[in-house]
């Protein structure tokens, strides 16, 4: 029978069985006593070996087979989950990750597993009398606390599983990238064709353009709802990175997660992935200290890290926190100066904000070893450059002694918005629509001069008036017109009159962010493109 | 100092031969429609709709202080990874392989060009990070 057609269904399932045993692993060195994790590791054991025997991957289907039946024990009571089940676990779980990759390069998955089932099968647990208190090991107790934001709980249920998957089903991220990207030109085509309808006049094409509208919109919205993803799809393996790292460097680490049902879009997700585990892996390598420097601080022995998720308005923002040594502003300047990365005349002018993000400049490291873990400096500029080209920030707090914040803000998602199109000269820029307050034809006798600003009245109220041309420094067009359009919208929380040239309609529009480099560029949230063609702004007004 | 063999574009800007990492090129293309691109500096020509997407362009003539006039016909599209932008340069002279040379002094870790060795002469390589953080920079401004 030809498997061949299932191969990437295999291995999509067994990653995340595997991804799934990590994290179960990992919690249950915290806790060995929860039955159902127990259970629920012999199981995603179970799952895997069938799958790979299946298949006719007996390498993967022995390995899984060991480690179901050292879990078994387990589930039987004949053993206790200690730190050796753990680690041989992670160790097979490894491995299996290792021969699924072959398996995805075309390979049949052989490693030679003898060794390692060997290992698992005759795993002995050593009696308590054997062992010497001090022997068991720095970083041992690994806290792992995913804390659901959302109301409902986390659907973590292995034997509802079943049920779950008859009622989805797995789709390529690229097939859905694909879906999002085609129904954004649907909808500017969607406008194309409201042009040529507006040019002919025909009620039929008019009714026809109305009805695909309306069709258009629901598809965009179902489309948006597919993209979303809860942050946790990234986060499950985080806690085993933190885990590993702490015992290779000897630390005893509390790593805690919040905000695990927050939902990003897919796209951003995955991008985010990279640049977190760097910022953790900094944080246990760099920022806590050891054991010794901690008790000496006054400190608990564990330190504590935090991965904090949440929603702020339009934004998702990250923030991993250490409760480590901290930075100096101080030692990075001079560091800099000594790299030549700054002049030393301008050591009085960089703020210890500034002083932190340089950090992230190419080539600025001040490890004392340039460990293989964080590697060489490299690793923040790529983490700042990877959320810039997302169109977000990263920005450092850190007060030394008490510990280090990195902070990730990013846009909620790649949206397809309402815009206002208002030309200024020949500059045609987009008003996010929820930014309108109210646009208007304003009679000119109804403006006044206040000194040198003018102003005009709006139920009772003064609005000051700004001229939008002045703003995006370009000309302005000589009126004959009684009234001037303006549009009324909030800058930094006050009321603002943003006079322009002419308003050119309503519009939807894919607002893309503008990325590296003019993703920072103030004033703007991003451009799109029209149906006509054209490449526009869209603006920013709290950047204005 | 270290050598790197690599494949590179090699293009004229105001009559001086530079080069980019064949690698950082997505796209050449002809001078496409250019929309106005307000508040940017000005070496940035404007902003055009590339397959979709509104991707700025920057006048390489006018940001390296070269000759600029006529301003040039040809556009290199950035590879999307690493940036969302194109270089408006005079001429593209096509794919060579090349040596760069490596500074190593470190005073020059700011610079954005590196010396690179191509079979009929030299050029003036673009490090692409580099003038990218140079770009942002000023964009911050």
């Amino acid at each position: 029978m030809d498997m061949s057609q299932y191969k990437d269904l295999f291995i999509s399932e067994a990653m995340e069985h595997v991804r799934s045993m990590n994290e179960n692993i990992v919690s249950l060195e915290k806790n060995a006593d929860d039955r159902e994790k127990i259970d629920s590791l012999f199981r995603l054991a179970h799952s895997i070996k069938g799958m790979a025997a299946s298949m006719g991957y007996d390498g993967i289907a022995q390995l899984a087979h060991s480690m179901e039946d050292l879990m078994e024990r387990v589930r039987k009571k004949d053993i206790s989950f200690s730190e050796g089940v753990a680690d041989l676990l992670l160790e097979g779980a490894d491995l299996l990750h290792v021969m699924l990759r072959d398996v995805e390069a075309g390979g049949q998955g052989n490693s030679d597993v003898r060794d390692l089932v060997a290992r698992l099968a005759g795993f002995a647990e050593v009696r308590q009398s054997e062992k010497a208190d001090e022997s068991r090991g720095p970083a041992t107790s690994i806290c792992n606390e995913v804390q659901e934001m959302a109301e409902e709980s986390a659907p973590s249920e292995k034997r509802y599983e079943r049920r779950e998957t008859r009622q989805t089903v797995r789709v390529k991220t690229e097939v859905l990238d694909h879906l999002v990207n085609v129904t954004g030109e649907l909808i500017t085509n969607k406008y194309r064709l409201a042009i040529i309808d507006r040019e002919l006049g025909s009620v039929r094409l008019t009714e026809a353009v109305a009805e695909l509208s309306k069709l258009l919109q629901e598809l965009h919205s179902e489309v948006m709802k597919v993209r979303l993803m809860p942050f946790a799809a990234i986060a499950d393996r985080f806690p085993r990175v933190v885990r590993d790292l702490a015992k290779q460097k000897g630390k005893d680490v509390n790593f805690v997660i919040e905000g695990t049902a927050v939902e990003l879009d897919r796209g951003i997700l995955e991008e985010l992935s990279d640049p977190l585990i760097h910022l953790l892996r900094n944080a246990v390598d760099h920022g806590l200290e050891d054991a010794t420097e901690r008790r000496a601080a006054g400190k608990p022995v564990t330190g504590r890290i935090a991965l904090v998720v949440h929603r702020e308005q339009d934004q998702v923002v990250l923030t991993i926190t250490d409760d480590g040594k901290g930075m100096d502003p101080a030692v990075l300047i001079e560091s800099a100066i000594a790299r030549k990365l700054i002049k030393a005349e301008d050591r009085e002018m960089i703020s210890p904000r500034q002083a932190f993000m340089l950090t992230c400049v190419p080539g600025f490291s001040t490890a004392k070893e340039i460990t293989e873990i964080s590697g060489r400096g490299v690793g923040m500029d790529v983490v700042r450059s990877s959320v810039l080209s997302l169109g977000g920030s990263l920005s450092i707090e850190s007060e030394l002694g008490k510990g280090s914040s990195m902070i990730i803000r990013l846009p909620l998602t790649v949206a397809i918005i309402q815009v206002l199109l208002v030309n200024c000269s020949s500059m045609t820029v987009g008003f996010p629509v929820m930014r309108i307050h109210r646009t208007m034809e304003l009679d000119r006798s109804l403006i006044i001069s206040c000194g040198r600003q003018k102003e005009f009245s709006l139920d009772g109220e003064a609005i000051p008036l700004l001229s939008l041309n002045r703003i995006l420094g370009v000309p302005f067009e000589r009126f004959a017109g009684k009234t001037i359009p303006v549009v009324v919208t909030e800058i930094r929380g006050k009321k603002v009159g943003l006079t322009v040239d002419r308003f050119c309609g309503q519009q939807e529009v894919f607002i893309k962010p503008l990325g590296s480099p003019l993703g920072k560029l103030r004033g703007q949230a991003g451009g799109a493109t029209l149906g006509d063609g054209r490449a526009i702004i869209i603006l920013d007004t709290a950047g204005l | 100092m270290s050598e790197v063999e690599n494949r590179y574009l090699v293009f004229d800007v105001g009559g001086e031969r530079y080069a980019l990492n064949l690698q950082d090129v997505e796209e050449i293309m002809e001078l496409p429609d250019i929309h106005p691109l307000p508040r940017a500096p000005s070496y940035y020509s404007g902003i055009m709709n590339c397959h979709s997407m509104p991707v700025p362009i920057l006048d390489l003539a006018v940001f390296l202080k070269k000759v600029s006039s006529p301003p040039g016909e040809k556009i290199l599209v950035l590879n999307r990874k690493i940036a969302n932008l194109a270089l408006r340069v005079h001429a593209v002279k096509g794919i060579a392989a090349g040596i760069v040379t490596e500074e190593t002094d470190i005073a020059d870790v700011d610079s954005i060009e590196k010396t690179l060795l191509v079979a009929d002469g030299e050029a003036k390589l673009l490090v692409s990070e580099r003038l990218l953080l140079r770009l942002e920079q000023e964009a911050l401004s």
